[in-house]
């Protein structure tokens, strides 16, 4: 993201800003500061108004603000459910403290999605103080979740395509991401963390006609929807850092250090298998930690450090249509490179609750596949057995490999992952038509017209 | 010897004065950044007429608040982009953080 010249930052574009209806509200009416005309009229000032949500935009936005205020973006509550259940309450305090250095920047208040950039990034007007209802991606959801989301959305990880909905589709994150979503609305109520309660969003949203049995599309047919999330094989390989570590100068000026990061793609058993998430297998990514991660702040502030896995949930935001995994059965099936085996989980990780997540036998290529390709099998959510009967689901080891038990229940990765070295190249540049990936015409995505607008979809540059 | 005491102490106060001089030179400059003050006077003497702005509408909460003479203030200054070019700073943010954040 292209530097903003302090000026810029502050500067009210008059011809944006006047047709806004905030415009007509005095700048002091939120801003505070003193009615004179000087450098002392900032004396007071409030350079957010946002800052809290509900005494800020609620006086006007009584319907979304307090619930934004809430809301993940608002609070960064994922962080304090990870880090708290790998801790004791008596580091709480402890990490809170870390927190207001190295995390309350990241705090996503209203304007920092629709009026201004993010204080992360340094800030800055985005169109000269005119309130934006779509924020722009690039200025501000990636400004913010850039080394992970962004660098896969874009492409920007070498070799690797960006992904489909970029690509072809021309989908902005608030296509799929909605304001509910993102204001802690709806299903987002009370979520603990990224994925609690409802998956939102689903890919059913807009691929309905092609998911699981009756789809016509075999794979997903034999597959269905309880075996294998989507991203399963439909994304690539993603970023997987495996550890992080915060400190602070002597001029309190905080920092972070990433030694060691990589480029991967691994399925793990899943560790929040639910009827939400009722997948067996799903993309694992390992998150920046480890147990010294806030040394710098106490010792062993982290003594629980595997009660959550550190290879966890993931949704790569790279998703082709032809993967290395789509390439043929046996490119996940006996296919020991695809999956989070223990050989590839560092010795001091390979217990806890990561045990939920390394997969113990891969599955092998079934004996009857045949009967898939002959018709004659009952695939998808009743993978048939080696009798050739359909089994409960879920219930067909065989098939799918053994399923090594539930995993803990409450398993609750806040971050979206990271990963180990893989050394298998995805696909370089998948390019789906439009119709095979989308489905019929009349189930066309919902690009809208901002998204086409280069100005609306990458943000003012 | 006495002429080598003194070349010595010479020396050495030379020494300290040339190491001092030197490390003044590398301290930051935490003097106050310079201003356009001619933009400052100029807006100072010459105040610009309000800014119209949309009015909200009359069943909006919006309009229940009453305009404030001080925006004329406020926005004299942040729409003017010759006096936020000068005032404005630049902060020098200097980043230790490695890896992908």
């Amino acid at each position: 993201m292209p530097p903003v010249e302090a000026w810029v930052k502050v500067w009210i574009d008059e011809e944006a800003y006047a047709p806004d209806v905030h415009a007509s509200l005095a700048c002091t009416a939120c801003h505070g500061g003193q009615p004179v005309r000087s450098m002392s009229a900032h004396d007071g000032l409030i350079a957010d108004p946002s800052a809290d949500p509900e005494t800020g935009c609620g006086t006007c936005h009584p319907n979304i603000a307090p619930y934004a205020a809430d809301s993940l973006h608002n609070t960064l509550r994922g962080y304090d459910t990870a880090l708290y259940e790998r801790s004791i309450p008596e580091h709480h305090d402890t990490l809170e403290f870390m927190e207001t250095y190295h995390c309350n920047e990241c705090h996503a208040t209203c304007g920092d999605c629709h009026i201004a950039q993010p204080d992360s990034v340094g800030g800055g007007l985005l169109e000269g103080h005119a309130f934006v209802r779509q924020p722009p991606m690039s200025q501000t959801c990636t400004a913010c979740h850039g080394s992970r989301v962004k660098n896969e959305y874009y492409g920007l990880n070498e070799g690797i395509p960006g992904d489909v909905h970029l690509r072809q589709a021309r989908l902005a994150c608030t296509d799929c991401h909605t304001g509910d979503q993102m204001h802690g609305m709806g299903d987002a109520v009370d979520a603990n963390h990224r994925y609690d309660g409802v998956r939102e969003p689903q890919c059913e949203d807009c691929h309905a006609d092609q998911i699981g049995v009756g789809s016509g599309i075999l794979q997903h047919e034999i597959h269905g929807t309880e075996i294998l999330s989507c991203q399963s094989c439909h994304s690539v390989a993603y970023t997987n850092c495996t550890n992080c570590h915060v400190d602070r100068t002597e001029e309190d000026v905080p920092f972070y250090k990433i030694e060691e990061h990589s480029i991967g793609f691994y399925l793990g058993r899943n560790p929040l298998r639910s009827a939400e998430r009722p997948y067996r297998y799903v993309p694992v990514r390992h998150v920046p930690i480890d147990p010294e991660s806030f040394s710098a702040y106490g010792e062993d502030l982290l003594p629980n450090f595997l009660n959550r896995p550190t290879w966890t949930y993931a949704t790569p935001h790279n998703i082709q249509r032809n993967t290395p995994q789509t390439e043929s059965c046996t490119a996940c099936h006996g296919n020991e490179d695809v999956f989070l085996t223990a050989d590839k989980v560092v010795e001091s990780e390979r217990a806890g609750a990561n045990l939920n997540v390394i997969v113990d036998v891969v599955p092998p290529m079934p004996a009857n596949v045949g009967q898939f390709f002959t018709g004659g099998a009952a695939p998808a959510e009743s993978p048939i057995d080696e009798a050739g009967e359909a089994p409960e689901p879920g219930t067909d080891d065989s098939f799918w490999g053994a399923d090594e038990g539930e995993p803990a229940a409450d398993e609750t990765p806040s971050d979206d992952s990271f990963w180990g070295v893989d050394d298998s190249e995805p696909a370089a540049d998948e390019t789906p038509s439009d119709d095979s990936f989308w489905g019929a015409d009349d189930s066309e995505p919902a690009a809208t017209e901002e998204s086409e607008s280069d100005d609306s979809f990458w943000g003012a540059q | 010897m006495k002429q080598h005491h003194g070349l010595w102490l010479f020396v050495v106060i030379g020494a300290w004065l040339l190491a001092g001089a030197a490390l003044a030179s590398c301290a930051p400059d935490t003097s106050a950044p310079e201003l356009n003050t001619e933009a400052r006077l100029e807006n100072l003497v010459t105040p610009t007429d309000p800014v119209e702005v949309a009015q909200a509408d009359t069943d909006s909460p919006a309009a229940d608040v009453p305009a404030a003479v001080t925006d004329i203030y406020c926005l004299d200054c942040h729409t003017n982009q010759t006096i936020m070019q000068g005032l404005a700073v630049e902060e020098e943010v200097e980043t230790l953080s490695e890896g992908p954040g």
